[in-house]
């Protein structure tokens, strides 16, 4: 028998389908959720099924996470992406202590104790912090995202991106390129203006090893670059970091029944 | 439509002070009065309504005594032993929020150079002040206790009614001392006198000694509740402590505040005999949270999430009994004392105390800290609120928000955050 | 070798060294004093009783680049508490202890975390009333007895009369040539670039007392030398220059100073806690020998900071600086989430409107500073004058 993990972000939806007696991931995929998140949920959860060649009946319990959880009809339970997070990252490294998550529209940072969360933080209301900024961002710049990790390492100057605000960084980024100041140098920038929050929100809650990053954004290894060099350690990246909620979703529904 | 909604579009589509007045009286006439109160569930949140409403009819009537626009932490026991009708525009920015106004009132603010981080509580009553829907005052009393907003708007209002003469801020020192208490004993008596000779308000000792008196027989009560409420799990459903903010301020020294607790002591006492009753019958007994400072005053998600999560506010810190009691021989040494052992005065250390101690003897499993953006008395300690509790192993959620603004949060995060946190107390 | 050839120098010359603020204020920065520091962070504090102790006193700037100190606040807290709270943490500044006051919420919760978080160095709350008059002075006398012995206790040695009094001699005479070094700026903004000029003002709040005066006196008097010399072909110059009053509070961006340097203004006044609130108004020594009591008193009577009561006062001390120094427009520059300060605006701007003098409103936190976005503006405000 297998268990469903669905989390539904607001940038993207994935499923991951488990095996429920080796804990091996059957399947999974990610979409983009669009304006309908019940629709790409079901998408998802269909081209799943059909990847891994499974029937609806073969999946035992399903568990939804996400901003969009509380909307899907086939799912048993909703939980948090801070429970989901954590228990995705747990499963893939054992003593976790904290765990990053940097989506679409939130960044989470979860303190663990003994595979526990005990605490966390959410980003404020600014967005500046997440990948959808980036990706506002990267589009300014005509750039693709998959570029800004070759760019963090090649280029050694930054630009300071001074606003906080996702609206007023904009407004600077244009003009800076209206300056004609090197593109790469103000990728640099922003790539430190998105570590730099992080790594506050890391302080509150208190430094610990090891870390684990999750979610989209740990794709970004300039990201990642970054915040391992802001916070001094090495950070544990899953092979596919954006369906660690997922994977967790699936997981807490093996409890179920 | 309800009555309180039609009240409601009505005020919002005429914003201005005529129509509040006329408004006001007529739901301020007994059997009116009395409608409307019976609309509420129960005895305590009528007398609530019903109090507030006719202080503000008051307030907004236009009869011989004068209008002291108050903030909160004041020792209103003042106003009334002077026969001050006291006007609390802190208290009006959350009824704005209640009320669907506070984008009007605080668009207003800002037009008006009031910039986007300051305290809603203060922008908002700004606001309603430029657009002319407060009754003119003709003294204005505020102080620095807890908080610097209050003094800085506040000032600003006497100017705009053009009676800076009678301004007036209460200077609380920021330690509990001998000399402070002397400082502070002379600004309150002088103020008093002050006051009296411009309003022509006699200052009489012996009213000042009855409402002395009725203050501290409403410390008495709210003590008996807040004792109460170290036993009790189950409320009735209305009941929302942040609710009755009036009886420790701008009713403090009334028979109303009296009459109000005296109230809410009888429900809740039956409340738990019930509970006791039952209590072989109860399946799992809910998640007991302390809440810190104060909470949204519009439409929100909030209590209606944490009961549906099982989880129950057992205290509110606001609604500690802070004060000795005071002696009416020596009314205004007493105001002084009482107003230097508030605990947002001073040091954190004066906070945290109360909150552990709350946090003990309400047995609570977590605390929220509700983070009014633009509050920096509140927020600046948050680190160190969070830090002590989590010693004691209490988990304690800072939620980011507004208390005013419905526009500056998002309910899906909110909701979010209630939710990971409620997972988090039952792990 | 500064003094050899100014007569034949020309302009360009003349300035480029009276702008060498390192050149003149060489024995200040290579001071090798070692009393040790005692950190301080507003006006209200009285400098008098560091010195009397024993003690340097300096204040305490920041550090501009947050890593450890964003995570004990909030995002929207004063930047300039967070960025002494960095500087704080790293230890950099080596004290011996930190003197803070209740001058507003922010500075109370800040006190509060130092005095959690630190503990290697003791921290200390100078209470301050916001009300001026009789009562309120002899409270802050009695207050500032309290951190005289807070301060005593800090090397376990008594202050004496003798000591407080030479100490007020000292700052009364550092606070004499900073207001006169005040006037020589407005009137020759030519020479003196409003760079140096708060540089020279970050000097006097940083330095050994009196090393710093020594060096601003003979500054000044090579100034005044020049001046005199060149006073006919200095002046015209700048008579289209608009005369421009800042108003704010602890504005220290260095890129800001340069800024405002390169552009066609004249600081002819302000109100800021690092120039002139700092600097107005003495100690009245007389027969009186109650120096708690009269140093309580400048203190309370000094250009007050917006976190005191009586804002139509501060008003008035506007107006009046604008009246008299023949103010054409108002730069408002406050720091992010400082509630006095955002909460004087409102009637300031009345005020201002009142008396017919345009104002330019800033808020900037150190660090979100953008200086593209921020000159524009600047320009545009003078342009309009
Ligand atoms: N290959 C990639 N390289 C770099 N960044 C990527 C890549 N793929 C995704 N991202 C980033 O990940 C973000 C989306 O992450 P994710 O799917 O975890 O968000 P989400 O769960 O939908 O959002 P949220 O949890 O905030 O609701 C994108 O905005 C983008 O910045
Ligand atoms: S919410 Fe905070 S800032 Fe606003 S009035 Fe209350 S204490 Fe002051
Ligand atoms: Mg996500």
């Amino acid at each position: 028998m297998y268990t469903c993990g669905i989390d539904v972000g607001s940038v993207s939806t994935k499923v991951v389908i488990l095996g429920k007696k080796d804990n091996k991931i059957a399947s999974y995929i990610i979409i983009p959720t669009g304006s309908d998140s019940k629709n790409a949920a079901i998408k998802a959860l269909d081209n799943s099924l059909k990847k891994a060649g499974l029937a609806d009946n073969e999946i035992e319990a399903t568990v939804a996470t996400g901003y969009g959880r509380i909307n899907i009809p086939f799912a048993d339970q909703n939980i948090t992406e801070i429970s989901c997070h954590a228990r995705g990252a747990i499963s893939l490294f054992p003593d976790l202590k904290i765990v990053i998550d940097i989506g679409g529209q939130d960044s989470k940072v979860i303190k663990l104790k003994d595979g526990k969360p005990i605490d966390f933080l959410m980003n404020d209301k600014c967005a500046a912090g997440t990948g959808r900024f980036l990706e506002v961002m990267a589009r300014a710049m005509e750039i693709n995202l998959e570029q800004f990790a070759p760019i963090f390492i090649k280029t050694n100057d930054k630009v300071n991106i001074t606003s906080t605000c996702t609206v007023f960084a904009e407004s600077e980024i244009v003009s800076l390129i209206g300056q004609g100041i090197d593109k790469n140098k103000i990728i640099k920038g922003l790539i430190y203006s998105i570590a730099d929050k992080i790594t506050s929100m890391v302080g509150r809650v208190g430094l610990d090893e090891p870390v684990c990053m999750a979610g989209g954004v740990a794709k970004n290894l300039g990201v990642v670059k970054a915040l391992e060099e802001n916070l001094g350690i090495k950070i544990n990246i899953p092979d596919e970091p954006q369906i660690t909620g997922a994977l967790g979703a699936a997981y807490l529904a093996q409890n179920l029944h | 439509m309800c009555i309180k909604d039609k009240l409601k579009t009505r005020v919002q589509r005429n914003l201005n002070q005529k129509y509040i007045r006329r408004l006001l009286n007529i739901i301020a006439k007994k059997p009116v009065l009395y409608a409307y109160g019976s609309t509420f569930s129960s005895l305590s949140d009528k007398y609530l309504n019903i109090f507030t409403i006719e202080s503000l009819r008051n307030a907004y009537s236009n009869n011989n005594h004068p209008i002291g626009y108050g903030s909160l932490f004041l020792p209103y026991e003042m106003f009334h032993a002077l026969g001050i009708t006291p006007f609390l525009p802190e208290v009006m920015a959350g009824f704005t929020a209640g009320l669907g106004l506070a984008t009007q009132t605080l668009k207003e603010a800002s037009s008006n150079w009031y910039s986007q981080d300051l305290c809603t509580f203060h922008r908002s009553a700004s606001g309603a002040v430029e657009l002319d829907v407060f009754p003119k005052p003709d003294f204005v009393i505020t102080t620095n206790l807890a908080c610097d907003a209050a003094q800085k708007s506040f000032y600003i209002h006497s100017v705009k009614y053009n009676i800076e003469k009678n301004f007036y801020l209460i200077d609380v020192p920021y330690e509990y001392s001998k000399e402070s208490i002397l400082y502070l004993t002379g600004q309150i008596k002088n103020i008093c006198m002050d006051i009296s000779s411009k309003s022509g308000m006699k200052l009489d000792t012996s009213k000042f000694k009855e409402v002395i008196n009725l203050s501290n027989e409403f410390r008495k009560w709210a003590i008996k509740v807040n004792n109460l409420r170290k036993t009790l799990t189950n409320y009735p459903p209305y009941y929302n402590g942040l609710n009755f903010i009036l009886p420790f301020h701008g009713l403090a020294g009334t028979r109303e505040a009296v009459i109000l607790y005296n109230q809410m002591y009888k429900e809740l006492k039956k409340y738990l005999d019930k509970e006791e009753k039952e209590k072989s019958g109860k399946n799992k007994s809910p998640k007991r949270i302390l809440w810190l400072h104060l909470k949204p005053y519009y439409k929100n998600e909030i209590f209606n999430i944490l009961e549906r999560e099982n989880c129950r506010v057992v205290f509110e810190e606001i609604n500690y009994i802070y004060w000795p009691e005071l002696d009416p021989e020596r009314p205004f040494e007493s105001l002084a004392k009482k107003m230097l052992s508030h605990f947002l005065s001073g040091r954190i250390d004066n906070r945290i105390n109360v909150i552990l101690k709350a946090a003990r003897e309400y047995k609570v499993d977590g605390a929220i800290l509700f983070s009014h953006w633009g509050c920096r008395q509140s927020n600046g300690g948050a680190r160190i609120i969070k830090d002590s509790l989590n010693k004691l192993n209490i988990p304690t959620l800072v939620l980011d928000g507004d208390c005013v603004d419905q526009n500056n949060s998002s309910q899906g995060q909110v909701k979010t955050r209630l939710q990971g946190f409620v997972e988090i107390l039952n792990s | 070798m500064i003094q050899d050839s100014k007569s034949t120098d020309n302009l360009d010359t003349i300035k480029n060294k009276i702008n060498n603020i390192p050149a003149f204020f060489k024995n200040t920065l290579s001071s090798t004093d070692k009393r040790p520091l005692v950190g301080w962070f507003c006006t209200y504090t009285p400098e008098e009783l560091i010195v009397a102790g024993g003690f340097i006193p300096v204040r305490i700037f920041g550090r501009k680049k947050l890593i450890k100190s964003e995570s004990y606040f909030p995002i929207n807290f004063c930047p300039y508490i967070k960025s002494s709270w960095e500087s704080l943490l790293s230890g950099a500044d080596n004290l011996k202890a930190a003197i803070f006051t209740n001058s507003c919420d922010g500075m109370r919760r800040f006190f509060d975390t130092a005095n959690k978080y630190l503990k290697d160095t003791p921290s200390y709350l100078l209470d301050v009333p916001h009300l001026r008059g009789a009562g309120s002075i002899d409270f802050f006398a009695n207050s500032i007895g309290n951190m005289k012995r807070f301060i005593e206790n800090l090397n376990g040695k008594k202050i004496s009369n003798k000591e407080i009094k030479n100490a007020i001699i000292l700052i009364n005479n550092k606070r004499r040539l900073l207001k006169k070094y005040s006037q020589i700026s407005t009137k020759l903004p030519e020479l003196i670039s409003i760079f140096s000029y708060f540089k020279v003002m970050e000097l006097s709040m940083i330095s050994a007392p009196e090393i710093f005066t020594d060096d601003l006196e003979r500054y000044i008097k090579f100034i005044m030398e020049v001046d005199a010399e060149n006073m006919t072909n200095l002046q015209p110059n700048y008579k289209n220059t608009p005369g421009i009053m800042i108003i704010g509070n602890f504005i220290t961006e260095e890129k800001l100073w340069g800024m405002l340097s390169t552009m066609n203004l004249k600081l002819a006044s302000d109100d800021l806690c690092i120039s002139s609130r700092y600097f107005e108004k003495q100690i009245e020594l007389g027969d009186d020998s109650d120096f708690l009591n009269l140093t309580a008193e400048r203190y309370l009577n000094k250009p007050q900071c917006m976190r005191m009561a009586d804002h139509g006062l501060k008003l008035k001390e506007i107006e009046n600086n604008i009246i008299k120094n023949n103010i054409e427009g108002v730069i408002f520059i406050s720091l992010k989430f400082c509630d006095t300060m955002l909460y004087s605006f409102p009637l300031l701007k009345q005020k201002l409107n009142e008396l017919g003098i345009p104002a330019l409103y800033l808020e900037i936190e150190y660090n979100n500073f953008s200086e593209g976005q921020l000159k524009t503006r600047v320009q545009a405000f003078l342009e309009m004058l």
